[in-house]
């Protein structure tokens, strides 16, 4: 080591942080210019994940009680306007997020965030929002299908100790991937 | 003498091989020793310090105020925030509690079996665990996909391959973080950059926690002011899960290697 090496070590320090800070100057210009307002409601989005992808079919499906609306009475976080989702435009789906350990993905050979079950993810956990706002016009549940949250009158019934989301005629068999619950559409158990 | 020529024949040697590429000064010289290793020693030793110090605590606390960020689609980021607490009873028991408006999750391990409870929904899962810490993280995460917050505080030290993925090391300069003077390091791996500032008081802990996603061209970052509590005794008993009334286990999906029906 020499008397030069410490400047050239804080230069190249200065410069990583600036790039991290500012990643890409182009996208910060970009979300400036669009003004986006970060108050309620918030962007809807989901993970962009490969491998959940594979697992949700149709991903973007909400499959429903076999009403439509979807009021939002009993649910305790009763003050987001989810009866009032705004369009794909407000609500854009995300790609990727940030990574809570070192390790992410050094351990396996998953590449672009194949089974990107990440802790900060989902957006909530009472209403995962879909990706896009198709999801309003509902259909019959296709047994099998995942969906990331259920209607809000769904009652929990467990049958042969293995709970369920009972919601009219369809039943979910909820389950982790990752840290998130899903709910699988299932043939009833009953 | 002899030997003594010989041995100054061969410096001098030593001395073109390395200068005469360049044709330039001594300072240069000295400069290429290290040529274009992008790895300091320094930043490593202090990594190791701050490894070793974290496995002498035999139990601790750890609060965080953490911010993570979501990339949509255009590459516009938005951050998070939560709080994050980690309680550690070595070798085989461990609580971790991040509670968030986005996500509340309580992860629980106590030698034989890791629970992962989600309060607001009431649904808990449970797998069975191997004996260390370092293990039941690991098969979280390839296994069923489950990250660990702040997990490395958990590994450091442990996990002999972490020093191996480091591409390049570091040292930035002492910084203040709240009341500590700690020592910023950055660090760089294959797709992830992540920097740690150590505290510079006796205990040479991580005061900061910055990890930077590459794989992503608007490169998320998570960061995470930590706060210890190495004073305080955490039991085993206190890390134990007991499902609360009216809780219910689900089930926690493997990892699929290929299609995976979940019925």
């Amino acid at each position: 080591m020499t008397s030069r090496d410490p400047m050239r070590v804080l230069a190249f320090g200065t410069l990583s942080i600036a790039l991290a800070a500012v990643p890409l100057p182009a996208l910060a210009v970009d979300a400036a210019s669009r003004g986006v307002h970060m108050a309620t409601p918030l962007p809807e989005a989901v993970r962009e994940a490969p491998g959940q992808a594979a697992l949700m079919a149709p991903p973007r499906g909400r499959p429903s009680h076999g009403g439509g609306n979807r009021p939002n009475a009993g649910r305790p976080n009763h003050n987001r306007p989810s009866h009032n989702r705004p369009s794909h435009g407000h609500r854009p789906p995300a790609r990727g997020s940030s990574h809570v350990t070192i390790n992410h993905y050094e351990n396996n050979s998953h590449h672009g965030g194949h089974h990107h079950h990440d802790h900060w993810d989902s957006w909530d956990d009472h209403w995962h929002p879909v990706r896009t706002a198709a999801t309003v016009a509902v259909t019959a549940a296709v047994v099998g299908s995942i969906v990331r949250s259920v209607p809000p009158n769904c009652s929990t019934v467990i049958v042969n100790g293995i709970s369920y989301s009972q919601c009219g005629n369809t039943w979910y068999q909820p389950q982790y991937a990752g840290s998130s619950v899903q709910y699988v559409v299932v043939n009833p158990p009953r | 003498m002899f030997k003594a020529n010989l041995r100054h024949v061969a410096l001098a040697l030593a001395c073109l091989a390395v200068g005469a590429p360049h044709m330039a000064g001594a300072q240069e010289d000295a400069d290429a020793e290290v040529p274009d290793n992008p790895i300091d020693p320094a930043a490593m030793a202090a990594l190791d310090e701050m490894s070793a110090s974290l496995q002498q605590l035999a139990s601790f606390t750890v609060t965080s105020e953490a911010t993570s960020e979501i990339v949509l689609e255009a590459g516009q980021k938005i951050q998070f925030g939560a709080h994050v607490e980690v309680k550690v009873h070595r070798p085989d028991a461990f609580r971790v509690v991040s509670t968030a408006d986005t996500q509340t999750r309580e992860m629980f391990y106590d030698g034989k079996s890791f629970s992962l409870f989600a309060p607001k929904l009431n649904y808990y899962a449970t797998f069975d665990a191997p004996p260390t810490i370092g293990q039941t993280i690991d098969k979280a995460r390839t296994e069923f996909g489950l990250e660990v917050p702040l997990a490395d505080l958990f590994i450091w030290g442990t996990d002999q391959t972490m020093r191996s993925r480091i591409l390049g090391a570091m040292v930035i300069r002492p910084e203040t973080i709240g009341s500590r003077t700690c020592m910023h390091y950055a660090f760089r791996q294959q797709r992830v950059d992540w920097q740690v500032w150590i505290d510079q008081g006796p205990r040479p802990l991580p005061c900061k926690l910055v990890i930077t996603n590459r794989d992503d061209a608007a490169m998320p970052q998570y960061t995470a002011v930590l706060t210890w509590d190495t004073t305080t005794p955490v039991s085993a008993a206190e890390l134990a899960f007991t499902p609360p009334a009216g809780a219910t286990p689900i089930a926690i999906s493997e990892v699929p290697e290929a299609e995976e029906t979940a019925q």
